[in-house]
């Protein structure tokens, strides 16, 4: 009954008052048979499995998991929901260790309780783990062809990526994080570029504080391991020194920290937005730029030093560039001409763009410009 | 003269409920939904558009939504218009359980994403703030529990509880 009452309430809102009246005595037969069948009882239920996953999604996982203890119905949604996010999970447990095996037990028990058949499509975590664990995770996350995964995490030590991961051809979307100094994920791409392996669907990755073990002649953002990838964000990350880039589709380009001497955008056509910050040093044997990005939009170019070699195609589209040179940049104790003169044609090859913005503090090369 | 007035006013499409109530509204603001608008792509703009999944009281209800959220026909909608939108839609859907799930079952069959994701915010607020025990007060969810499987399964969630 409940049903027709509230169409009732609802009804002085109509315009179409008259044509409601006419029908109503259909309408009423039909919210009559359909009210001896499931209204009485529980429509929420009967919604189909999509809507209610769509519903759980938007609760924090304690709420998600919570609903699984309301009816049987309920339990399969919970062991089925494709959103699995504890970057916000708050416990009580205070004392570190006893949190990280609380925690450990809690994820382990949720991804045991899984229907097998069912994908992962989101899964978050932050927080301290043990790096046994966190390789069990991952390959269980691929088995159910996660497509999205972000994991922040501490763990003390390096944790080899597992090479499963770099078979998953459902993964969209990668994120890797570590804050704590000896934590260092290691990514060893030389089977991974070797065996012509790749992440196809791979659209976004950022890594933080991650080790690159791999051969360093081999081009590991190529268009074969990444086709799809149009985000890259590296920070923190080391033992890469030359970084090569071959991606078709990316876009968006961040690097940050992460210590080089040879940078290479081969196939940078859709490349808009460059971001090079605090990374590159300019090393004796071996330092230049090499930039193909017809339709760079934005290039941001801060506290690097600046290469011995430089090449780029003109940056038509170029609306904002920004370049920020200080005293970090090593010039101030060790400056010469010859660097100065890497600047000036560094420099000089941005001046088509909109919108320049030069910024040299403490530094006494602006005398020898 | 009839042939002027018309092309002086918007197009207009008929839609008919499940129970055969026969509504007109604009065909732009019919387009929120992707179905209709899928529909009247394929020519179905000179018969009457059959929504055989809603009864007449809800697809008003959705024809309300729909004049709400139609595409402004001068220019981009502003801040103070999404404002008043956004209230407007907080009202639309501060109503009794079942008109809820009219709501989010049309939204699901007529593909009104806005109106789905609307619907379904408002059920997890539900499901958000009461004890398991409300929940299923609220929305006659029958538990088909035993006691000691309903144990199980709580101990094997206890975190959720803490």
């Amino acid at each position: 009954m409940e049903t027709r009452k509230s169409i009732r309430r609802r009804k002085p809102l109509l315009k179409e008052e008259a044509a409601v009246e006419t029908c109503r005595a259909s309408k009423r037969k039909k919210l009559l048979l359909k009210e001896a069948v499931e209204d009485k009882e529980d429509r929420l239920s009967n919604l189909p499995d999509g809507i209610l996953h769509h519903i759980l999604s938007l609760l924090p996982v304690k709420s998600i998991a919570k609903t699984s203890v309301l009816s049987t119905r309920w339990n399969y949604l919970w062991a089925t929901v494709p959103c699995l996010d504890f970057s916000e999970f708050s416990m009580k447990e205070k004392r570190r260790e006893r949190k990280r095996e609380a925690m450990e037990l809690i994820i382990k028990t949720v991804l045991a309780a899984r229907h097998a058949n069912f994908n992962i499509k989101v899964f978050r975590f932050k927080g301290q783990l043990g790096v046994t664990c966190l390789g069990d995770w991952i390959q269980q996350l691929v088995r159910h062809s996660v497509e999205e995964l972000e994991l922040d995490v501490v763990f003390g030590g390096r944790f080899n990526l597992p090479p499963c991961l770099f078979d998953c051809d459902s993964l969209k979307s990668l994120t890797l994080k570590t804050h704590h100094l000896n934590s260092w994920f290691q990514f060893c791409s030389y089977d991974f570029t070797r065996t012509g392996r790749g992440l196809r669907s791979l659209q976004t990755l950022i890594l933080k504080h991650v080790r690159f073990i791999y051969n360093t002649s081999a081009a590991l953002f190529s268009a074969s391991s990444f086709p799809a990838l149009k985000r890259l964000t590296l920070n923190n990350c080391i033992e890469i020194n030359r970084l090569n880039i071959g991606c078709p589709e990316l876009e968006g380009l961040q690097v940050e920290r992460t210590k080089m001497n040879v940078l290479e955008i081969s196939a940078g056509e859709k490349l808009k937005n460059l971001r090079v910050i605090s990374s590159f040093r300019a090393s004796k044997n071996e330092s230049w730029v090499k930039i193909f990005a017809p339709k760079l939009e934005t290039f941001c170019w801060e506290n690097n030093e600046f290469p011995e070699e430089y090449s780029v195609q003109s940056f038509t589209f170029l609306k904002k560039c920004s370049i920020c040179i200080t005293s970090s940049c090593g010039y101030r104790s060790n400056i010469n001409a010859a660097k100065i003169n890497h600047a000036i044609s560094f420099l000089s090859s941005l001046v088509s763009t909109q919108k320049l913005y030069i910024n040299i503090t403490n530094l006494c090369a602006a005398k020898y410009c | 003269m009839s042939s002027t007035l018309c092309c002086s006013f918007a197009k207009n499409v008929t839609l008919r409920s499940s129970d055969g109530q026969t509504f007109e509204v604009e065909e732009a603001a019919a387009q929120v939904s992707q179905t209709i608008k899928r529909m009247i792509e394929d020519g179905c703009t000179g018969s009457v558009i059959p929504v055989p999944n809603l009864t007449g009281p809800v697809l008003a209800l959705v024809i309300e939504y729909f004049k709400k959220h139609s595409p402004p026909s001068d220019g981009c909608p502003t801040a103070l218009l999404e404002m008043e939108i956004k209230d407007w839609d907080a009202k639309f859907v501060a109503v009794d359980n079942d008109t809820l799930l009219d709501l989010t079952l049309a939204a699901h069959y007529l593909e009104i994403q806005g109106l789905l994701d609307l619907t379904c915010h408002r059920v997890a607020d539900i499901l958000n703030d009461n004890s398991v025990e409300k929940i299923r007060e609220i929305f006659h969810i029958k538990n088909d529990f035993t006691p000691e499987e309903e144990a199980e399964e709580r101990s094997k969630i206890q975190w959720a509880f803490e």
